[in-house]
Parts: C-alpha cells; sequence; structure tokens
C-alpha cells in the first residue's frame, strides 16, 4: 500500500464514518435515556431509506429534500413505537423491552421485504467525484458526510442548548433525581426514541446516496452501529463520533487489505474484543453495567 | 412446593402419555402428518434447547441458529464428502456445536442482557456469512444436496429421542440444585455468585447443552430436508422460532416451550399455506403481543388461575 492510497482509503473512511457516526448517536441516545438497546434501529434506518429511494423514484426531486420531509414521518414513527410498546415493558424484567423492539425489528424488515422485494437499492441521484491533486472524493459521499456534519451539529446544539435537551440530559444522568424534580420521563424517553429513528432514516438515506441496501440489511446495520457505540462507550455522544471513525476506518482498511467479506469478520471481532477488554468503551466516561 | 420440583407425577404420567402417543403417529399417520409431527418435534427440540439456557438463566440469545446451522452443515458434509451414515453424522453435526460453544460461551457470557443477545444475533450472522463464502468446504451459496431419504420412519424416531432427551435433561435440571442455581443467576447474578454459585462453569454448562441438541437437531433436519443452504440453516427465522416458541409458552418452564412449539407450529403451518408472505410478520407481532400482554407465557398464566392439581402437572 503506497501513501496515495492510504490517504485515499483514509478518506473514503472518514466520509463513511460520518454516515456511522449519525445511526449510532441515535442508538446511543436511546441506550442513554432508558438503557434500552433499540434492535429494531437498523430496519427504522432501512425503512427511512427505502421510503426516500421509493418516492425519489416517483417524484424524481432531490433525495435530500424528500428526506426533508420524511423525517417528521419517521419522528412520529418512533414516538408511535414508543408510546404505544416500548413504555408499556420498560419497568419490567430487564431484557422485555430488548426482545420486544426484536419483534418489532422481525415485523418491519419483513413487511419491508413483502413491499420491496429482496433486490438492493440505491439512491442514484449525485454522481461522479471531486479530484484534488491524486485524491479523489466521490460527490455522494462528500455530499452524505457534510449533511451528517449537520446533523450531528443540530443534535448536539439540542442536546446541550434546549430546554428539552437538559431534560433528556438529566433522565440519562439521574433517572430518579430528574424524576423528583418533576421532569416527564416518559415523554422524554418518547422524544429520544423519536429523535432516534429520525437519525436512523437520515442516516440509511445518506447511505443509500452511495451504498446498496435491501430491507434484509437491518441486522448488519444494528451491528455497525451497536459497535460504534460499543468503541464509543455507551450513551456518549462525542464517544460515538471517535467510535464511528474507529469503525469505519477499520472497515475502510480491512475492506482494502483482506476484501470486503473477511471485514465484516474483521469489524465483528473488534467489537467483541472491545467489549472483554474495555467494556466502557475506548472513550466511555461513565460506569456502565456491560 | 420448592421451585425446583419440575415435573410431579402427573406431569410424569403426561410426558409419558405424549410420548407414547407421538411413537405411534408413524404407524397411523399420514405422510403429511408424519412430516408435520416431525417438523413440530424439530421445533419444540429447539425451543427447549434455547430454553436451557436463555429460559434458565436469562441469558437470552438471538443467534442460536448458529448451532443449528453449524450442526446441520457439518453432519452434511461428512454425509456426502466422507459418506457417514446420517446417525453418527447428526451426532457429530452435534458435538462440533457443543465444541463451538464452548469458547463462544466462555467469552459472550460475560457480556450482561442486550449486550450478549446482540453479540449471538452477530455470531449467527457472521457464520451465515462464512459458510457462503468458503466454498471450497462448504459449496458456498448453493448449499449442499444430500441424498434422498427412502423412509421418515427412522428419522422421526431419532428426532422424538432427541426432544425428549432434552425435554428429560430440562426435567432434570430444574429438579436439582443446578436449576435452582441457574434461576439464581437470572434473578441476580451478583448474588448468586456471593453465595458461592460458580456462575461462569454453569452458564458455560447451561450454554454448551443448548448448543449440541440443535445441533443434532440441524444435522436430522438437514438429513429429512435433503438439501441445506446457508440461508436455510443460518436463518434468523430459525433462531426467531425458538424465542417465539418458548416466551409463548412460557420461558424457564418445563411445558412452555413445548406447549408454545405445539401451538405455534399450527399456525405457522396454517400460514405457510395461505399466506407465506407474511408468515415472519405474525410471528413477529405474537412476540410483541406475548412481551406486552403475556409477558410470563401461557403455561404460567393457566397456571396462575388453574386448579392446584393443574399447576402441579405444569411444574409451577
Amino acid at each position: 500500500m503506497d501513501f496515495v492510497t492510504a490517504v485515499q482509503v483514509t478518506i473514503d473512511g472518514l466520509l463513511l464514518g460520518g454516515v456511522y457516526a449519525v445511526v449510532a448517536v441515535g442508538l446511543s441516545l436511546v441506550f442513554g435515556v432508558m438503557r434500552v438497546v433499540n434492535l429494531a434501529h437498523g430496519d427504522l434506518m432501512v425503512l427511512g431509506g427505502l421510503a426516500v429511494a421509493g418516492l425519489f423514484t416517483v417524484t424524481g426531486i432531490n433525495p435530500l429534500v424528500i428526506l426533508v420531509f420524511v423525517l417528521p414521518a419517521t419522528f412520529a414513527v418512533g414516538m408511535l413505537l414508543h408510546g404505544g410498546l416500548v413504555e408499556r415493558v420498560i419497568r419490567g424484567p430487564e431484557l422485555a423491552p430488548a426482545v420486544l423492539l426484536y419483534g418489532v425489528s422481525v415485523i418491519l424488515s419483513n413487511s419491508m421485504l413483502a413491499v420491496a422485494g429482496p433486490e438492493y437499492r440505491n439512491i442514484r441521484y449525485f454522481n461522479g467525484s471531486l479530484l484534488l491533486g491524486p485524491f479523489a472524493f466521490s460527490k455522494p459521499r462528500v455530499i452524505a458526510f457534510l449533511a451528517c456534519v449537520v446533523l450531528s451539529a443540530v443534535t448536539i446544539l439540542l442536546l446541550q442548548r434546549t430546554r428539552f435537551g437538559r431534560f433528556l440530559r438529566a433522565t440519562a444522568q439521574a433517572p430518579a433525581l430528574a424524576d423528583a424534580i418533576g421532569i416527564d420521563g416518559r415523554r422524554v424517553r418518547q422524544y429520544a426514541m423519536g429523535l432516534a429513528a429520525g437519525l436512523a432514516a437520515a442516516g440509511g438515506t445518506l447511505l443509500m446516496l452511495s451504498y446498496p441496501i435491501s430491507p434484509n440489511s437491518g441486522p448488519t446495520f444494528l451491528l455497525r452501529a451497536f459497535a460504534v457505540v460499543v468503541i464509543g462507550g455507551l450513551g456518549s455522544v462525542g464517544g460515538a463520533f471517535v467510535g464511528a471513525l474507529v469503525l469505519a476506518l477499520t472497515q475502510s482498511f480491512a475492506t482494502y487489505f483482506v476484501g470486503a467479506q473477511s471485514a465484516e469478520i474483521t469489524i465483528y471481532l473488534l467489537f467483541i474484543l472491545v467489549l472483554l477488554l474495555r467494556p466502557r468503551g475506548l472513550f466511555g466516561e461513565k460506569e456502565v453495567n456491560v | 412446593m420448592s421451585p425446583g420440583a419440575s415435573l410431579s407425577r402427573t406431569g410424569l404420567a403426561a410426558a409419558l402419555t405424549l410420548l407414547a402417543g407421538l411413537a405411534t403417529v408413524p404407524f397411523w399417520g399420514t405422510g403429511y402428518g408424519i412430516a408435520f409431527s416431525l417438523l413440530l418435534l424439530v421445533s419444540a427440540g429447539l425451543a427447549l434447547s434455547w430454553n436451557l439456557i436463555s429460559g434458565l438463566t436469562g441469558y437470552v440469545s438471538f443467534g442460536h441458529a448458529a448451532f443449528f446451522g453449524s450442526g446441520a452443515y457439518a453432519a452434511a458434509l461428512l454425509i456426502t464428502d466422507l459418506h457417514w451414515h446420517w446417525l453418527p453424522a447428526s451426532f457429530a453435526g452435534g458435538c462440533l456445536a457443543a465444541a463451538l460453544a464452548l469458547p463462544v460461551g466462555a467469552i459472550l457470557l460475560r457480556l450482561k442482557g442486550a449486550f450478549f443477545a446482540v453479540s449471538m444475533l452477530g455470531l449467527a450472522e457472521i457464520l451465515r456469512y462464512l459458510t457462503g463464502q468458503w466454498s471450497s468446504l462448504t459449496g458456498g451459496g448453493k448449499g449442499v444436496y444430500l441424498p434422498p431419504v427412502n423412509t421418515l420412519t427412522a428419522v422421526y424416531f431419532v428426532i422424538l429421542g432427541v426432544t425428549a432427551t432434552v425435554f428429560a435433561v430440562t426435567s432434570y435440571i430444574l429438579r436439582h440444585p443446578m436449576g435452582v442455581k441457574l434461576r439464581a443467576i437470572r434473578d441476580d447474578e451478583v448474588a448468586a455468585r456471593c453465595l458461592g454459585v460458580d456462575t461462569t462453569r454453569l452458564k458455560v454448562l447451561a450454554f454448551v447443552l443448548s448448543a449440541f441438541f440443535p445441533g443434532v437437531l440441524g444435522g436430522l433436519y438437514g438429513w429429512y430436508v435433503t438439501y441445506i443452504e446457508p440461508d436455510s440453516v443460518f436463518n434468523a427465522g430459525i433462531s426467531l422460532n425458538m424465542l417465539v416458541m418458548t416466551f409463548f409458552g412460557g420461558a424457564g418452564t418445563l411445558w412452555g416451550p413445548v406447549v408454545g412449539a405445539a401451538l405455534l407450529e399450527v399456525v405457522k403451518e396454517y400460514l405457510w399455506a395461505t399466506l407465506p408472505s407474511v408468515y415472519m410478520i405474525i410471528f413477529g407481532v405474537l412476540l410483541v403481543l406475548n412481551i406486552v400482554v403475556l409477558p410470563k407465557g401461557l403455561v404460567v398464566w393457566l397456571g396462575a388461575r388453574g386448579r392446584p392439581a393443574v399447576r402441579e402437572a405444569a411444574g409451577l
């Protein structure tokens, strides 16, 4: 591997990392607020992506514009999912929400399979590459990356600067105290799930600008997002960004050296290794019972 | 009655009657009836095996198809490449699954709750992927063709024997200190460890047992259907079935997985015949309803409102 190739692989990895970060932040938010791993997260991502792809095929409008209109809908899906189902079992046995969301994942992926078929699809709207010396920046990936930077900035501002963000962080850090000062935990959890579904859908759409996805891809992306969150430290939004970059770079280089198939295995092993050796993540701040 | 007692005299009588009844099916059943009972027994055996780790200790596995698929592939390759008889080949499949479960369990069972669940999901995905790619050994995505089976009777009786054995093993574990210890792990693992329970060893033991039987059943299933491919035997639907059937009947109980498998296999058969595309969707809906409405499962729910004799028979 010469220098130019190494830089090129790094560029591709970083651009992909942006998308992973947005998806993983959603998963991390839900875990942080309610200690639940959303097993349907990957399928929500595919749902958003396929919805935008479908509307794009019909209308031919810029998929980013479509995404702006699809986002509120996916937000509502997340709110309904939480209010209608997850909240009912949140106080039950520890794994009840996870098993329930696994059921939701099965429902979502198979419904999409029944409607859209098993084919892989992407959204071909942005084409070509920007050339910068010997390096190529694929346009759809650069646009996806920039959109992810915007989405992440909005999410961070939401969490740090708004009333809702303070409520959410309070609920994540000290649920009992948040409850005691009158924060409606149920509503915070519901909004967190809505926000997570929106981020997942955005990630799915942006990924589909360059990568093909099928209704069966949910579990793959759930595992990726979960690996990102684990590497970065659970419940830590900043960690999710670092984790996303670590994972995307690993994937990029592993694909180059050992091929896409073995890259999948490399990612899985990295994920297991981090869980075993650094259960708080490489950059996790607080104790998490893994 | 102590919570460890799981198979009373009534329960034993019921189990033996059921076993005898199922053993007569090949003599009077139609071809369809035998095939249906066979699949029902496979499902019950898988649900009972899954229950050994996930029902008893609460370590919910979303990827037990990993063991079913490994067993199926090991047996199929022993039969086609090395010309083994299907019976020892299937048991070798079980041994391979158990041998795989030993290191996997020792590593992954350190992870709690959802972390274990998701890492098992990943394991099944990775194995499906590997089997599909490693074509020099496994034939890759093309799958493996096995010689056609002339008569179902022999394989039916072996499957009946394997499923009855998992039932007996479950009953034995529930009646002995091991069952109490495993459930202590589910209720409070730290407390169990403080009381001197060797939690790691017990968890891994239960995990290896819960992998061995699906491995054997995978081998037998492959022999019965005469064709396997990565997407059929490592299918996420297989893991889903074990989970849904056990939760529906009652996780952690002796009869729950049997009752769940029997009822849902009928539902599955009906849906297969009428609405194949929505069968998985309906199983997903069942799982969701199950968790929300009937979290402890049918057997426990019935037991709670049943007469003492019924409760006793159900092992509650």
